[in-house]
């Protein structure tokens, strides 16, 4: 049988909720996506919730794959102090593209796969009115 | 081959445009409306949103029924997009080779009832769906394929 694999989305405040809540719009309900709203309260405490939260994974049974808000933060700073510890894949400054095509096509992660799709030009921030110039032609039919 | 034949007011949106094409394989999205068909700005939106690897073509209900000899020998996954019930009976009824077609999404209006979670129709609606009907095809409602697929039913 093929690996699974789990995805988490942890951000600053309850981000990780929104982007679950657009998910289960576009994609519908995804069993192996979970949020983490981290500092929406005052006790919390990350090194915790991530020492759980891989504590209680089954690394052999599917990958993890983390995803945080941006590059730099706390949350990603604080999974990156972790990456020598446990084998999950850390990914940053994500979107909802990203996020659908990862949920979507990707039944198993590999360094490789997620390497490619962290380098697609899809999934960049656009400014559409410069863009319009460019618009491909409707398909020859 | 036509795999798929949707209603859906967006038209090609997030739920089309990633979980149902990649769901149901498509290699060639056709969106039959006549609407976005004469707007030039709305054509814009669906090409700079078309998915990856997936062709697409935008057409008037005649154009498209004119079209239909030479789509019938493509290659491609097909899926069919229309945008309202109304051009949807009308293709349906020149092109009765339609075996089913799911209401993904119809907004609500004056005077429309609920028949599914996002599936509302106003009298000319259920006059358009029982033409459809007429034709031989089946109608259906699903929002997504982890969504539960309703059949449309009118009381006699």
């Amino acid at each position: 049988m093929e690996k699974g694999k789990k995805v988490i989305i942890a951000t600053h405040g309850y981000l990780a909720d929104g982007f679950v809540s657009a998910l289960n719009i576009i994609v519908g309900d995804m069993k192996d996506l979970k949020a983490m709203c981290c500092y929406t309260s005052p006790d919390f405490n990350l090194d915790n919730q991530i020492t759980q939260m891989m504590e209680n994974h089954d690394f052999e049974k599917e990958d993890l794959v983390i995803c945080t808000d941006i590059l730099g933060g706390s949350v990603n700073n604080g999974f990156v102090k972790f990456l020598g510890t446990y084998p999950f894949h850390l990914i940053t400054n994500i979107n909802l593209a990203f996020l659908i095509d990862l949920l979507l096509t990707t039944p198993t992660v590999s360094d490789n796969t997620l390497e490619m799709k962290t380098q697609e030009e899809l999934f960049g921030v656009k400014y559409i009115n410069k863009s319009i110039a460019f618009i491909p032609d409707e398909d020859d039919l | 081959m036509i795999k798929a034949v949707r209603v859906d007011h967006r038209l090609v949106h997030g739920q089309v445009a990633f979980t149902w094409t990649h769901y149901l394989a498509v290699s060639r999205i056709i969106v039959i409306d006549d609407k976005a068909a004469n707007d030039e700005f709305q054509k814009m939106a669906l090409n700079m949103s078309k998915p990856a690897g997936v062709k697409l073509n935008i057409f008037t209900v005649e154009k498209a029924l004119s079209k239909m000899p030479k789509v019938e020998e493509l290659k491609d996954t097909i899926f069919i997009i229309f945008g309202c019930t109304k051009d949807a009976a009308r293709f349906i009824q020149q092109y009765p080779k339609i075996k089913e077609i799911n209401y993904g999404g119809i907004a609500k209006k004056e005077g429309s009832k609920l028949y599914s979670d996002v599936v509302y129709l106003n009298d000319e609606e259920v006059e358009d769906s029982k033409k459809i009907m007429d034709c031989g095809t089946h109608i259906f409602m699903q929002q997504l394929p982890s969504t539960k697929r309703e059949e449309l039913k009118f009381e006699k």
